[in-house]
Parts: structure tokens; sequence; C-alpha cells
């Protein structure tokens, strides 16, 4: 029911919003399956990574790099997506041989490399110029050009890349990957090799990673570095936190959550960043399992309500 | 006579500033129900430790079957034919009872790294049913591993092991944190579950009652070196077993 009504609801916006809310609600959606991208790694396999955003960077910079070969924009954005899982095999084999804390200071210092090669290679990466002048050409006849037609085009890979995040939870696979999760050495004594899968889930966070950069690169018509910069690697943890960490839709609500609190605030001030901070606080404070646990919280909430009441009257006579 | 299915020669292993076990040997033969037996710090959890792969021995070999598994990781083991109950029950606390028997289900099959198919139908899910009758378990099937009391909890870590099929059962502590009743229930248990299956099983114990009721053979080690290996009965006539416990448990 919730799904049907979200597609349809993503199907007709194009009609329903002006143009000019187009970029900025494409931004989320892009946003959206990026941090369920990082989830799949934090929260449904639990390795702390604090650089996806160096995947993101790797799809944006995969369309800015392939700009002059004119190729066609499903054909980049499918290369996107391959250099993303690749660079994550080659990757994460060596920095999974380190787990926890050490991890997580690896995959950022990872990022932070990529991010300082972009200076090293300002011939071909344009450096703090970044890439501009993106064009997401022609399809089949279709202008992508065209914001509507690109709301449409994005949907599609955004929903393939859902798709197969929610195969993936759905299968063997990914009831082995909690079970990782849980307790990594207790699953070798399952007789699972758990490096491969931990790998395997840290492909498919890159790859997904680096379509929703691709994506991003396509809708914005630039590539810069700010792409590849930690803060970007920071952002899905934040949203995947407000929403729910360990659920399948929450960091896809905390995303809109966070980036429509981002906009609004950067409308009234320009200390914004404050503000989406104290934001997130409030969050972690009271509402630590994120948005996707507030119908649960309603429901005992209605359920203790109703027992109240039940139980006064009881009480009345005596 | 056959082969030993399991066999430990000259195994050493120390940690820093502790000579955990000292050149110990000694053969399982196939079907059989061994304890091992020693007082704290005798080195039994350790001697699993190295059987399973979790810590690989400085000196000695490990075969299991024949082959020489001396420093292989658990997973491997594990697909060898090894299970492992822990002491201090490690379950997947996130996820129910149903869930964790059925990785271990799907991890004994093969299927685990299936992803293009749903968990919901996979195969093995009619095995973890029978797993969780045998072991009393079925009606905590939905329960958060978390929140089961440590019998249960207990009960679930064999569940787990079983679902392994292995050849070599290795139970640390079983009965630990159970209550008399819990305890019997296991005994009977174990019992069961070793003569239907042809199980090898090779189990620690601190509870005397518990293994001079189940043991076929017992090992009792004494400060990492093996002390002696024999029946219950022999066991139970040797003054220097007696003397190892410091008298303060009738045998």
């Amino acid at each position: 029911m919730f799904l049907i009504a979200l597609i349809v609801l993503l199907l007709v916006v194009p009609q329903i919003l002006p143009r000019g809310q187009l970029f900025f609600w494409q931004r989320v959606l892009i946003f959206a399956v990026y941090a369920m991208s990082v989830a799949l790694l934090v929260g449904f396999t639990g390795l702390i990574s604090f650089g996806q955003a160096a995947y993101f960077g790797i799809g944006a910079y995969t369309i800015g790099l392939l700009l002059p070969l004119k190729l066609a924009a499903p054909i980049t954005v499918v290369l996107a997506i391959i250099a993303g899982a690749v660079v994550a095999l080659i990757v994460g084999a060596i920095i999974l041989r380190a787990s926890g804390l050490a991890f997580g200071m690896l995959t950022l210092a990872f990022g932070q490399a990529l991010y300082q090669l972009t200076f090293v290679f300002k011939d071909i990466t344009g450096g703090e110029n970044g890439i501009p002048g993106i064009l997401r050409g022609t399809v089949l006849g279709i202008n992508l050009g065209n914001p509507v037609t690109y709301w449409y085009f994005g949907l599609f890979w955004l929903a393939l890349g859902v798709g197969f995040l929610a195969l993936v939870h759905a299968s063997p696979f990914g009831h082995t990957l909690r079970v990782i999760r849980d307790d990594p050495k207790r699953a070798g004594f399952l007789g699972i090799p758990v490096f491969r899968y931990q790998l395997g889930s840290y492909v498919i966070a890159g790859a997904i990673g680096a379509l929703a950069g691709a994506l991003y690169a396509l809708l914005a018509g630039i590539v810069t570095q700010d792409m590849l910069y930690w803060t970007l690697s920071g952002d899905p943890l934040i949203m995947s936190l407000i929403g729910g960490l360990r659920t399948f839709w929450g960091p896809a609500a905390g995303a809109v959550l966070f980036i429509w609190v981002q906009d609004q605030l950067a409308r009234q001030t320009g200390a914004w960043i404050l503000y989406q901070g104290l934001t997130f606080l409030v969050f972690v404070l009271f509402l630590p399992e994120g948005l996707a646990s507030l119908p649960r919280r309603y429901q005992l909430w209605r359920a203790r309500r109703q027992a109240r009441a039940e139980a006064a009257p009881k009480r009345a006579p005596a | 006579m056959s082969l030993p299915l399991l066999r430990l020669a000259g195994i050493s292993k120390r940690y820093p500033g502790v000579q955990a076990l000292t050149d110990v040997s000694l053969d399982v033969p196939a079907g059989q129900l061994r304890a091992v037996i020693g007082p704290n710090g005798a080195g039994k959890s350790t001697l699993f430790g190295v059987i399973s792969g979790e810590y690989p021995p400085e000196a000695g070999v490990v075969e299991l079957d024949g082959k020489n598994i001396t420093g292989w990781p658990p997973w491997k083991c594990v697909r060898l034919g090894m299970a492992r109950a822990f002491q201090v029950a490690k379950v997947f606390p996130r996820m129910t009872v149903y869930d964790n028997v059925l990785a271990a289900v799907m991890a004994r099959d093969g299927t685990s790294w299936q992803f293009w198919r749903l968990t919901s139908r996979v195969p093995g899910r009619k095995r973890v049913d029978g797993l969780l009758a045998e072991t009393g378990l079925l009606s905590l099937a939905e329960t958060p591993a978390a929140v089961l009391s440590q019998g249960d909890r207990k009960r679930l870590e064999i569940a787990i092991a079983l679902a392994l099929e292995p050849r070599l059962l290795l139970l640390d502590e079983p009965t630990a944190g159970m209550s008399p009743e819990e305890t019997h229930a296991t005994v009977e248990l174990i019992r069961q579950l070793w003569r239907e299956r042809g199980l090898t099983v090779m189990l620690t114990e601190h509870d005397m009652g518990v293994v001079f009721a189940l043991a076929e053979e017992i090992t009792v080690l004494h400060r990492g070196r093996i002390l002696c290996t024999g029946s219950p009965e022999e066991i139970r006539g040797r003054q220097d077993v007696r003397e190892v416990y410091l008298g303060d448990i009738e045998l």
C-alpha cells in the first residue's frame, strides 16, 4: 500500500510541482538512495564507514571525465556504477582487513586521499573549478535536458537501485549480513566467511553510491570537489540516524527531512549549520531509533492510553 | 581400529604471561562422547578454541578425520564438520530465535550468499522448525535472542550447532547457568542427540553429575596439561584427580 502510494506520488510529481522545485526534490531522491546504500553498510552489516563520499564522487567524476567521449547518458551511468563497484572491490579487499574504528579511519583516509587527487590531477579534474558543462544529451529521441524527462530518467535508475537493495535485504545474503552485524566473530562459527560477505556489502554500497553521484552530476550539470568531500560521507550517516539506521526506508525518510530542513534553514539564516546540528541533537536524544520508530511509538502510546482509560472506571466504584 | 575423528598432537598455546596449554595430545574416536574436565583455568576453553580454529596453537597439530586443520579459520573448520556451542552463549541478539537458526541452516546448505532469492522461500526453512522442536524452542521462535533466559540461550546455541550438521560437536559447559530442571533436560537432550545422530561429542563441564551421566571417556586437564584419560570409573578412582580438585568435589 505504502509502496504503491509512493510510486504513484513519484510518478505524478513532475505534473504537479512547478519545474523550479523539481531540481530540489530530485536532489532529495538521489540523497535518499545514497543514504540507503550507506545504511546497508552501517546499519545492516555493522561496518561503520566515514568515507562513502568517495563512491558518490567516483560516480560524479566518471560522468565528468567521460564527457569528451559524448557517450549516451545511460552508458555513462552504467560505467559509473561499474567504476564504483570495481574501486570498492579493490579498496575493500585491503581496508576490510581492519575492523571497527580502524576500518572507519581507513575509509575516511581513502575518501580524503581521493579528494586530494582532484588537486593533483588538476588538468583532468579541473581542480577547484570542477568539471562544468555536463550535458545530459538525448536518449532514444528523448531530450534529457528537460527537467521533467530527467526526473523520470533518474527515477528509473533510482528504482533499480532501491529494488536491488530491497532484494539484498530480503535475501539469504542480507540475512547473513545482519548475522555478521550482530557478531562477526560468532558468524565465523556458522561456517560463514565473514570477510567475503563484508566485501560484498561494501561493493554493493559503493556501486549504489556511485549511481547516486552520477545522477547528481547529471542533475547539477557540473562535477565539483565537494562531491568527494568528507562532509558528504557524514551527511548520509546523519540522515540514516535521523530516519532509523536499521530500517530499510528510515534512511530515505531521514534524507527527506535532513535536506528539507537544511534548505529551509539556509533561506533564513547564515547560521543554518548550527540549527541543523541542534535538530540532529534533538533526534538523537529523543528519537534514537529515528523516524521509522514513530508508527510503533504511536501505537504504544495509544495502547497505553487505552489501557489507562479502561483501568480508570474500575477504580471509580471502590 | 579406525582413525580417530579428532586428533591433537603436541598442542601448546600461550597467552602473554600464561602457558595455557602444554604438549596436549589426545584422540577422540568417531562416535564417542568425551568429557574434558579440570579446575578453573585448566585450559578447557582454550583447548576448544584451538580445536575450533579460534586460537591457532604455537605448536602441535589438529587433525579432523585425518585432515590437518591446524591454523584454519573457524569458518573452514565448521565447513569440514565441526560445530561449537559457547560457554557464555553467544547468539545473534537483534535477531529472533528463528532467524538465528535459519542463518545456521542457510550457512550449512551453502545458500547464505544468494542475493537473488527471497529468504522466505529458502528450502531450509523446514529444517528450522524441526530443530526448534527438538531443542524445545518452538514457542520462542519469534522472540528476539537478546531477551532469552540464560538456559534458553544455551539451548539456542545447541540448536544452531545442530543446524550445521556437524560430525564433531563441541559443547563448552552446556549446562552452565541452568536450573537443576533445565540441567536435567539438557543432559537428556544431549544424550538423545548423540545417540540418534551418531555424533561425536566433546564437552567440558563443571557439573560432575552431568559429566558422569554422559561421558564415555573423560580427559582431565590440569594447568594446561593432560593429567589422564579414562573411563568414568577409572577417573572416579584416581587419587591424583581428587588432589587436583583439592578434594572439594565428590566424585
